[in-house]
């Protein structure tokens, strides 16, 4: 089982900060965290940073050059425990840049306390890391196992990238990734392909965003939609044909990606509104949302959250003025987590969040004081246009790539609006609100807890739909011409038996 | 059940620790709290109600309707405001909707830094005890 860490690219900064100072000695710093198990290893959330003050990381009395005082160690393990997060001490080696490791001592050290902060925070976890300039290294000690390596630690935003204790080696990307390697690199596409990136919605923007994120050459996709193809989502969903009308979405995206880039992995899913399905997708290293749910927006916005997965949400609007005119924009609104979250920027309307898990008899009983919108039995679909879609999704497609691949300048990540009419591009900067659920690490917020919280979503799976239509094997649903044709021929030929034979 | 569902339920049990406080789960997560035998006084046509509050899975987020027992209608025959309903919210049970959002205001986020479900309970037997 292999070991990463998480940290927020804004606690990276306030670490590195504690850590290297112009004294080039050595300084320590507390970090909380949550956990994450996932099928790809388990994962340390960092949701805070307590700098060791100096004057509690003297000369050790027992050799070492410097040790974190008793008190203080003590101290930081109660309030992980009260805050039941795992507890992480971290020092710096100043002098190691690309390459860290551990002192005897310092392995002497964790041998000496680790134990008895694993009981003082009843059995969860406890890491001793050091960092590098651009390395760390880390030992994770449990409960009645061996002490295990920390593989590498993930720090999430602006420029979303991993440390190690030492460069990982590089290969050389496929010829079919040239043209795209002249802009990152070898190592860029490298980073690509070992990314697992989740698709949530897979219609008109999400379906845009598959078959991006294929074309790149992402490792795998993790792609949700509980609904079937429709004959009005022809005009824009990529990869659909009319012989897909009634097909799972997720069905048709498999195939697109299939037909682009067959080695990367597709894991398809329902609905992030139940437990299951979100904890699947709290596993990607980055979330798109795709979807016109409030519902889906909650869901996404408390996971990426929780588990401190990096997302963008993407969204084209049509309405219209007094006048009738109609008024179109596109938005694209980044999670690098550091920042306001969907609910601070007020895009999770109470009113139809609640609405949307009303029963039809509840929605019902409130229509005499609604507005006739989250009250609607049958609520009209918006309006939707493939060249809207490409827009947002190319916004956010690109910050994605720009993220994982160090690209961007130094300009914030933050939510955007594109006015096509009036090719208007504005920046919506919003606050974090004090006390927020879902983003203040002062507040009682969901905010790096991972699994240690349960996730507020609705328990299981969704239930597959009515209209569904059953799953066709490749065999039975020929994808040329000229298998068509012979599919043909061959139902005509069993027909001609059958029906000599029935004419006996 | 959440955390939040939860500490929800405990603040009401440990409030109404005098009354009969029923939860039930639903399969969606949500999770509706009843408190049986709440005392409303002589405005209404019954003494006594059943006063329930659904707590969806996405609590706090948002605050939610309350619910008294069917049939309840004020004793003077004036028209309540808001109306009672007579509604089977899927789990059959008849229930009457006292309190809900009102379109004119914005809907806020339930703020548990602040208010806590059983204080609401607190807010709307006050309500029934007097009511306008």
């Amino acid at each position: 089982m292999s070991w990463t860490a998480t940290i927020l690219e804004r606690d990276y900064d306030a670490l590195q900060a504690q850590l290297f100072r112009d004294d080039e000695d050595e300084h320590a710093a507390f970090l909380y965290a949550g956990l994450h198990e996932t099928t790809r290893g388990r994962r340390l959330l960092v949701r805070h940073v307590v700098p060791v003050a100096d004057a509690d990381f003297g000369p050790s009395d027992r050799g070492a050059y410097r040790q974190v005082a008793a008190r203080a160690v003590a101290r930081a393990a109660l309030d992980c425990d009260e805050a039941g997060l795992c507890l992480l001490w971290a020092h710096s080696h100043p002098l190691s840049n690309r390459c860290v490791d551990f002192s005897s001592d310092d392995l002497r050290a964790h041998a000496y306390a680790h134990p008895a902060l694993i009981d003082m925070t009843h059995g969860r976890p406890v890491a001793g890391l050091v960092f590098g300039k651009a390395s760390v290294a880390g030992e994770i000690w449990t409960p009645g196992a061996a002490p295990e390596r920390l593989t590498s630690l993930r720090i999430v935003g602006h420029h979303t990238r991993d440390l190690f204790p030492e460069p990982p080696m590089s290969v050389i990307a496929d010829e079919r990734f040239a043209r795209q390697v002249m802009m990152f690199g070898d190592v860029g596409q490298e980073i690509l392909r070992g990314l697992t990136v989740a698709v949530v919605g897979a219609g008109g923007g999400g379906s845009l965003l598959v078959q991006m994120l294929a074309h790149l050459g992402v490792g795998k996709l993790i792609i949700v939609d509980f609904d079937v193809i429709s004959k009005s989502n022809l005009s824009r969903v990529v990869g659909a044909t009319p012989a897909d009308v009634g097909r799972l979405k997720v069905d048709v995206m498999r195939e697109l990606v299939a037909r682009i880039d067959p080695a990367i992995e597709v894991e398809t899913l329902r609905d992030i509104a139940y437990a299951a399905d979100a904890l699947r997708v709290t596993e990607a290293d980055f979330a798109f949302l795709a979807t016109d749910s409030i519902l889906s927006r909650y869901a996404y916005n408390l996971l990426c959250h929780q588990y401190l997965v990096p997302g963008i949400q993407v969204g084209a609007k049509v309405t219209a003025d007094s006048a009738g005119r109609a008024l179109v924009h596109v938005m694209e609104r980044p999670l690098t987590l550091g920042g306001p979250c969907l609910d601070c920027l007020g895009v999770i309307p109470p009113d139809v969040l609640i609405a949307e898990q009303q029963s039809d008899a509840e929605r019902r009983a409130q229509r005499y004081v609604d507005d006739g919108q989250a009250g609607d039995d049958d609520p009209l679909d918006d309006p939707s246009v493939i060249t809207l879609n490409s827009i947002a999704t190319a916004l956010a497609a690109t910050d994605f790539l720009f993220m994982f691949t160090g690209l961007l300048d130094s300009a914030p990540l933050i939510s955007r609006v594109y006015y096509p009419q009036t090719h208007v591009l504005r920046e919506r900067a919003g606050a974090a609100k004090p006390g927020c659920r879902f983003c203040d690490p002062a507040a009682a917020s969901v905010l790096a807890r991972g699994d240690l919280k349960r996730l507020s979503l609705r328990p299981g799976e969704r239930t597959p739909l009515a209209r569904e239509r059953a799953p066709e094997t490749s065999a039975a649903r020929p994808q040329s011409w000229w298998q068509r044709l012979r599919a043909w021929l061959g139902l005509v030929r069993r027909r001609g038996v059958g029906d000599g034979a029935s004419g006996r | 059940m959440t955390d939040e569902q939860q500490q929800a339920v405990d603040s009401v049990r440990a409030t109404f620790s005098e009354h009969a406080v029923d939860v039930a789960e639903l399969e969606d997560g949500s999770v509706w709290v009843t408190v049986r035998g709440v005392d409303i006084g002589p405005g209404w046509n019954q003494t006594q109600t059943d006063l329930s509050v659904k707590l969806l899975i996405t609590f706090p987020h948002a605050p939610y309707p309350f619910y008294a027992s069917a049939g309840l209608t004020r004793s003077d025959g004036k028209a309540t405001n808001p109306v009672p309903q007579n509604v089977d919210l899927g789990d059959g049970v008849i229930r009457s909707q006292i309190s809900l959002r009102i379109s004119s205001l914005p809907v806020e986020t339930f703020d548990t830094t602040t208010e806590t479900v059983a204080g609401r309970f607190v807010w709307v037997m006050a309500w029934l005890r007097s009511p306008k």
